[in-house]
This record gives C-alpha cells, sequence and structure tokens, in this order.
C-alpha cells in the first residue's frame, strides 16, 4: 500500500525553517527573509523537498540581541495559523578561526483556523559561524522540544525532543543575502510505521534542503 | 496601501488546500482484470483457490450519502441465490487500487475449509476501479452500507455475517461493526494490519504531538470506533509493519478493545501487505477459519 499522500506535509513543522539569524544584527538594524524548502521525502516516485514557504522579519534590539518573528504561508494554505518568535544572542564575535557564537530560542506556535487544535513547541539552538571572505558558513545543532505528556489516544510521548544539525552559507550579492542551508533531524526516530517516507540513508529522521533570501529594510541609524 | 496588499495576499493564499481528498490512493479501471491483473508475484495463490466464473457476480449499485450519490461497483465470490442461507464475509479492502489488487485475498477467504465454502462481497470505495464518484470517509461509509443492504435484501442476517477489514477497510469494519446506520451488524469482525487514526499517522510523521486536524478534517478513528465494538474481534498485525507501526497503531487498536471473545495474532516478521504470506496461507486460513467457526 502506498502512502497516505495526506500526510506528506506532515513534516511543515518539522524543523520548516532554515536558521533565522546566524549572527546577531547592529541594534536598529531591520531585515526582511523569505525561506523556502523543507524535508526531503519520496513522493510519486520523485524525490523532493516539501516546498515549505516562509515570511520573516529579524529586528536588532542591542547590539547582541535580535528578535525574530516568521509568518508561514505553506501552513496557512493547509487552513493553518503557524508563526515563530525568536531571540537570538551573540555570545562571542569570530575572530580569526574562532568562530562567533549564538544561541537562539524560538517559540514555533500552531493553531487549525476551524479547529480548536493548538500546539507550541520551543526551539533551542547554538550557531558556530565563521566569516569567509564576504561570505558567512555555519553549523547550527539544535532541538525542538515536544512539552506535552501525551500523545493521540491519551499515549504517553517517549520522545521529547527532536534535534538537528544545520550546516550553511549565506552568501551577499548586492544589497541581498542568499543563503543555503542543509539540516538533518528526528535523528534518534526510526522511520518505519509512519507513512511519510522520508529520504535519509539512514531510515532515520528527515533531510531538508532550504533556500534563504534577506534584504535589509532598514540600516544601522 | 502595502499593508492592505499583504494581508490579501495572505488571506487569499489561506483556506485553499485540505488533504483530504488524497487520503485515497485509488486506482480507476474501465474493467477489472481479476486473475489476469498485474500485481506482486507473491500475492497470487495457487489454483486450488480459483473462483468458478459462475461464482463470481459482479454487479454496481447507488450509494447515497446524504444525497451525494455514486455507483458502487462491488463482486460477489458465491452463489448469489443462497446468500439467504450462506456464511458471507464482507471484505473491505485497504488504500490501494482497486479490487483487483485484493482479488486473491477474497478468492482465499471464500475457500477457507474447503471449496466455495462462504459468499465473499468485496466492493471499490467510490472513485476506486469502476465506481465514480468523490472519496470521502463518510461516503466510503455509505458505500460499504450500500453493498450490506444489497446483502440483506438478499436474505442475509447479521448471525451470518463476518466483516474482515484490511489496512483503510478496518475504518468501515470498525465504524459498521456497531453502527446503527449499518443494515447489517456482523456476528464478528476480523482486522488485519489497522491503523489508530490519522492522529497518530501525524503524531508519527512529524516525531512532535501535532494532530491531524492540521492536515485535514478526515479521522478514520479506529482505536475509538473499536471501544464499541462488543463482537468477537480477531486483531492481526505483522510486527514488522513499515507503514502503519505496529507499536503506534496496531497495539493501540487491540489494547481499546473491550468485547469478549477476541483473539490477538501478531505476526512475527509480516510487514503492512504481507501477513498471509508470512503465515503461510494455510496457516493464515486455519485462523481465520477457526474464529470464524469458533
Amino acid at each position: 500500500m502506498k502512502q497516505f499522500a495526506i500526510l506528506i506535509l506532515i513534516a511543515f513543522s518539522l524543523g520548516c525553517t532554515p536558521t533565522r539569524v546566524i549572527e546577531p544584527l547592529s541594534k536598529g538594524e531591520t531585515q526582511i527573509q523569505g525561506h523556502f524548502g523543507g524535508p526531503i521525502i519520496e513522493f510519486a516516485g520523485l524525490t523532493i523537498p516539501i516546498p515549505n514557504t516562509t515570511i520573516a522579519v529579524n529586528h536588532g534590539l542591542t547590539e547582541k540581541t535580535t528578535l525574530s518573528g516568521g509568518l508561514h504561508f505553506t501552513s496557512m494554505a493547509f487552513e493553518n495559523w503557524q508563526i515563530d518568535l525568536g531571540v537570538h544572542h551573540g555570545f562571542l564575535t569570530p575572530s580569526g578561526k574562532r568562530p562567533g557564537l549564538t544561541g537562539s530560542l524560538q517559540i514555533n506556535a500552531l493553531k487549525a483556523m476551524y479547529h480548536p487544535d493548538f500546539r507550541l513547541w520551543p526551539e533551542t539552538q547554538l550557531t558556530a559561524y565563521w566569516k569567509v571572505k564576504k561570505s558567512t558558513l555555519f553549523v547550527s545543532p539544535g532541538s525542538w522540544w515536544e512539552l506535552a505528556s501525551t500523545r493521540a489516544f491519551g499515549e504517553p510521548i517517549t520522545n521529547r525532543w527532536l534535534p538537528y544539525v544545520t550546516i550553511g552559507a549565506r552568501l551577499p550579492h548586492h544589497s541581498w543575502n542568499f543563503g543555503l542551508d542543509f539540516r538533518y533531524m528526528g535523528m534518534n526516530l526510526e522511520n518505519s510505521g509512519k507513512v511519510v517516507y522520508y529520504a535519509t540513508p539512514f531510515n532515520k529522521g528527515a533531510a531538508g534542503i532550504y533556500l534563504s533570501a534577506t534584504k535589509t529594510i532598514r540600516k544601522k541609524p | 496601501m502595502r499593508i492592505l496588499l499583504l494581508l490579501t495576499t495572505i488571506l487569499s493564499l489561506s483556506s485553499c488546500i485540505r488533504m483530504d481528498r488524497n487520503v485515497f490512493n485509488n486506482l480507476a479501471c474501465d474493467e477489472y482484470l481479476w486473475d489476469n491483473a498485474p500485481i506482486d508475484p507473491y500475492f497470487k495463490v495457487d489454483s486450488t483457490f480459483d473462483i468458478a466464473p459462475e461464482n463470481r457476480y459482479l454487479f454496481s449499485l447507488k450509494s447515497d450519502n446524504l444525497g451525494d450519490t455514486a455507483t458502487i461497483y462491488a463482486v460477489y465470490l458465491g452463489d448469489t441465490s443462497s446468500i439467504d442461507e450462506d456464511t458471507v464475509i464482507v471484505y473491505m479492502h485497504g488504500n490501494a487500487k482497486n479490487m483487483d489488487y485484493y482479488y486473491q485475498r477474497a478468492k482465499m477467504l471464500a475457500n477457507l475449509g474447503h471449496k466455495h465454502r462462504y459468499g465473499v462481497l468485496m466492493m471499490d470505495y467510490r472513485s476506486y476501479g469502476r465506481s465514480t464518484g468523490t472519496p470521502t470517509e463518510e461516503n466510503m461509509y455509505a458505500d460499504v452500507n450500500a453493498c450490506l443492504q444489497w446483502l440483506a435484501d438478499r436474505g442475509l442476517t447479521n448471525r451470518r455475517t463476518i466483516f474482515y477489514g484490511f489496512s483503510l477497510g478496518t475504518a468501515p469494519s470498525c465504524k459498521l461493526a456497531h453502527c446503527p446506520c449499518a443494515p447489517i451488524t456482523p456476528q464478528k469482525v476480523i482486522i488485519e494490519a489497522p491503523f489508530a487514526g490519522t492522529d497518530v499517522m501525524a503524531n508519527d510523521g512529524s516525531g512532535l504531538n501535532m494532530p491531524a486536524s492540521f492536515f485535514g478534517d478526515t479521522k478514520l478513528n479506529n482505536a475509538e470506533q473499536v471501544k464499541s465494538i462488543k463482537q468477537p474481534l480477531l486483531w492481526i498485525h505483522g510486527t514488522a509493519d513499515n507503514y502503519l507501526s505496529y507499536k503506534t497503531h496496531g497495539e493501540v487498536v487491540w489494547k481499546n478493545y473491550a468485547g469478549t471473545g477476541g483473539k490477538a495474532v501478531p505476526v512475527i516478521g509480516a510487514g503492512h501487505e504481507t501477513v498471509p504470506y508470512i503465515m503461510g496461507v494455510k496457516s493464515y486460513c486455519d485462523t481465520l477459519l477457526n474464529f470464524i467457526e469458533k
């Protein structure tokens, strides 16, 4: 029996955006970001990334702290409101081979438009980044965290985290900054018996590809 | 003005896609090929299970779900003139393709114990095979009910009715086994590779406590429906089911069954579709026969 196609987009909130903020913005600086991409699945004989689309705004609150907010269009297309709100703090600036370090805490919230169902998942992330010429390279481990203690039909939840590792690059071009991220997520979870066929060589978790474009709409005052 | 434009875009993008219609993995056809259908070789049963042409009756009927009507195709394996005397297994097939894909399984059921022992009715839900209409969860129940009414009109009684649901077919099996809406209430119920519900699919697929309502309105809620089944239930699930997890789907359904005379048959090493073949056809048939005749 083939998969229930209904669930091909189940992963749209499973690591549905790339790393939002690599390094903190300057105080007062504001960026707008578009993200496209998601976990790679096998569907209809093709291996494709789930086409998640997100628009986000990042704003430098201080020189070290940046706030972010994102609206997820793919979720809206499926009659859900999905937003993420985050705070990102720079702990270390890069120097030579020593990477910069940014810690992120995000809240991901999903509300069905026409059902009472609401879910909220915190997400933590630590990003190490290096400046290479004009580009920025980074590696970013993180996790979504499950707050509920039970799942469907009152069954206990035994796994409370959904870890991932992202590697990627940010490449400036004129007034834009383009990004390419690869993410491997849920590597602690077996894929067998799940209806969705994630394309991964390890039969665990899912791999994802994401593209992003960022434009600074308000520079440091 | 820009904000208004953005809001308009956002609202126009919203509320436009639900995945319910994509739940059903149907295959339409112009004619049924039965034994000549191109299916996996291991699905073929040997010639001792062949059905004589005069004992295979393909027919169509009208199914009506609150004014949403469709033509449903079904096949009866057995002698239609003795439905008022025979025991009939109503086989509700899985999500893939159409009746051709499940014909070998239906043949096994018709020949449990000895040749042409049981009548078997199998139907294609809306949009499967030659059946018309739009597939939905409620339409599927209406389609099965229409077939049950066809049997009832020919004299089939509750006492001589067995429900057998495989995978997707476990939804109408569990729901209609206790629903007053069904023209016939079965004496016994058999479910093979049942799913617990779309919420479990969403949970498993996302790795998070994500409800299925984020994707569609289809519930296919076997774990709840099975609680109302009081008849004897034969539960069969492959421990190596790589599609519907033995643990998160199968075991939850069995755990929620509260009737009497139930029997669980975990099939070690069997996948989603391979239970009869991992058990061995004889062992599989004996298991079913023992349950039906007990």
